[in-house]
């Protein structure tokens, strides 16, 4: 990909188009153009000054290697959380080995057989017995997330492709135009498949239909449909260096829309996931221990620890 | 300028006449260079000559127009056989006029005329005693000049029509 090569690219463009129309309009200036040449290149100059402008904003775009530390830290966080039961990421699909220092919560129930009293029964009823959802809502909550990651990842992957495109073909057919051949040339918007909508993921809780809304990169998932297809192909013609650059901008203009279209499908996915994670928040974090509340006063009470028999 | 005009200004282009004798090279998209089967040119009427000639502009631009798709379809990276079809009213006018468009070149003698319509009915015509007074190089040459001048002719003709049908494009 000559993506470094953006700006270098801009700049050719916007030589080849200057040049296209001076020589252009003094061949038709016929013996006038020696007095004309000044205003002609002049006009060009301003025409096409735009150019470098209008690809900056692009060469500018967050790179995609960078979001890998991420993603890999949430990778780690997922094999922390990963349990026994339905420990394969709900959205790519690989399975994460499940961590064996979760099962020892549940190995604690024989410990506290003999411990009674209002603390005994709230830990058993506010961790014991929900730990395995919370951990598994975690868990999810997690695969959202770096789901969500991916997409963006794979949005911003996309997009560098598309503009190198719009340059290449830009300059290609600027290169092409004065030939006997009708001028057309077609590109293929890819970062309009990137960000794939997924089913949303359930969040284990027997009473409510909590869900997660999700968004998964189109490189990974595996049931997307494929994107590179006729329809994000948009078709360009133009017979003059005005004509092929006024395209250029068009093409511009609908990539930075791609663009934004797509990063508003994970925002609001995003959003959608903390509205539900913050309106059902017990289900993804244990409630306050009563004994963080405890005192030299009341630990020993029936409030507190309580009494063993 | 790119790579495609690189390529298509470097493109080279080789034939040789129906009765084999005639061997044409077109490349740089504006020279023609020609060279003859040993003993063969003076062997040739004025008339079968400019046909045989006639005949191998046909075929190298048959052979420009295959290799100028190729170079369109690596630089657009998709394949691209022949012309998209006329979807404009400017595209209509463009393509009909293109039809009916004559370029023509001379050698500077004129002994030596080249002239072609719509790209497809080529006419080449070789002055009455042209053989006698020329050897093969000398004619060679002339056949250069004419061709020469007849595509650069064909260029600006063809900018002149793209200006004119696409006038108000942008």
């Amino acid at each position: 990909m000559s993506f470094e090569n953006l700006m270098a690219e801009a700049a050719e463009i916007q030589k080849s188009a200057i040049g296209h129309q001076v020589s252009n309009s003094l061949a038709s200036a016929g013996r006038g153009a020696v007095y004309a040449e000044k205003q002609i290149t002049a006009k060009a100059q301003s025409d096409f000054a735009d150019i470098p402008g209008l690809y900056e904003p692009f060469s500018l775009m967050p790179d995609p290697a960078s979001y890998q530390p991420m993603i890999h830290d949430l990778e780690g966080a997922m094999r922390t959380l990963s349990s026994g039961q339905g420990n394969s990421d709900p959205i790519d699909g690989p399975i994460y080995p499940a961590n064996p220092t979760l099962d020892k919560l549940n190995g604690t129930e024989s410990y506290i057989e003999n411990w009674t009293g209002r603390a005994a029964e709230d830990f058993k009823r506010n961790f014991i017995d929900p730990f395995p959802a919370v951990v598994r809502n975690q868990f999810l909550l997690s695969a959202v997330l770096k789901a969500a990651l991916e997409a963006h990842q794979e949005m911003w992957k996309r997009a560098r492709t598309d503009i190198d495109n719009i340059a290449t073909a830009t300059i290609s057919a600027l290169d092409h135009m004065d030939d006997c051949g009708s001028n057309d040339w077609s590109l293929a918007f890819t970062v309009l498949g990137a960000v794939v909508a997924i089913a949303a993921v359930p969040v284990t809780d027997g009473a409510s239909l909590l869900a997660l809304a999700a968004v998964g990169s189109a490189a990974s998932v595996a049931s997307a449909v494929a994107p590179g297809g006729d329809e994000n192909k948009r078709r360009f013609s133009g017979e003059s260096a005005g004509a092929v650059i006024a395209q250029m901008r068009t093409a511009i203009t609908m990539l930075a829309n791609d663009i934004a279209s797509q990063e508003a499908k994970i925002a609001k996915a995003m959003n959608d996931t903390y509205g539900t994670v913050t309106g059902g928040r017990t289900s993804f974090v244990s409630n306050r221990p009563l004994l963080a509340d405890a005192n030299a006063g009341n630990v020993k009470g029936d409030l507190g620890l309580g009494y063993a028999s | 300028m790119g790579v495609l005009a690189d390529r298509l200004d470097s493109m080279q282009v080789t034939s040789t006449s129906p009765d084999g004798q005639i061997a044409g090279v077109l490349r740089n998209r504006t020279e023609v260079l020609i060279a003859f089967r040993p003993g063969s040119y003076g062997r040739y009427s004025e008339s079968v000559l400019a046909d045989q000639l006639g005949a191998l502009a046909r075929l190298l631009w048959a052979g420009r127009t295959r290799e100028y798709y190729a170079a369109l379809s690596e630089a657009f990276g998709e394949t691209i056989t022949g012309e998209s079809p006329a979807i404009s009213e400017r595209d209509r006018c463009y393509r009909a006029a293109r039809e009916e468009l004559v370029a023509e070149g001379r050698s500077s003698d004129g002994l030596v005329y080249v002239g072609v319509q719509g790209m497809r009915t080529w006419a080449v015509r070789v002055a009455d005693g042209t053989i006698r007074e020329l050897d093969e190089h000398e004619f060679a040459t002339r056949v250069y000049e004419a061709s020469h001048a007849m595509i650069d002719d064909q260029f600006a003709k063809i900018r002149q029509l793209k200006n004119y049908c696409y006038a108000d494009e942008v």
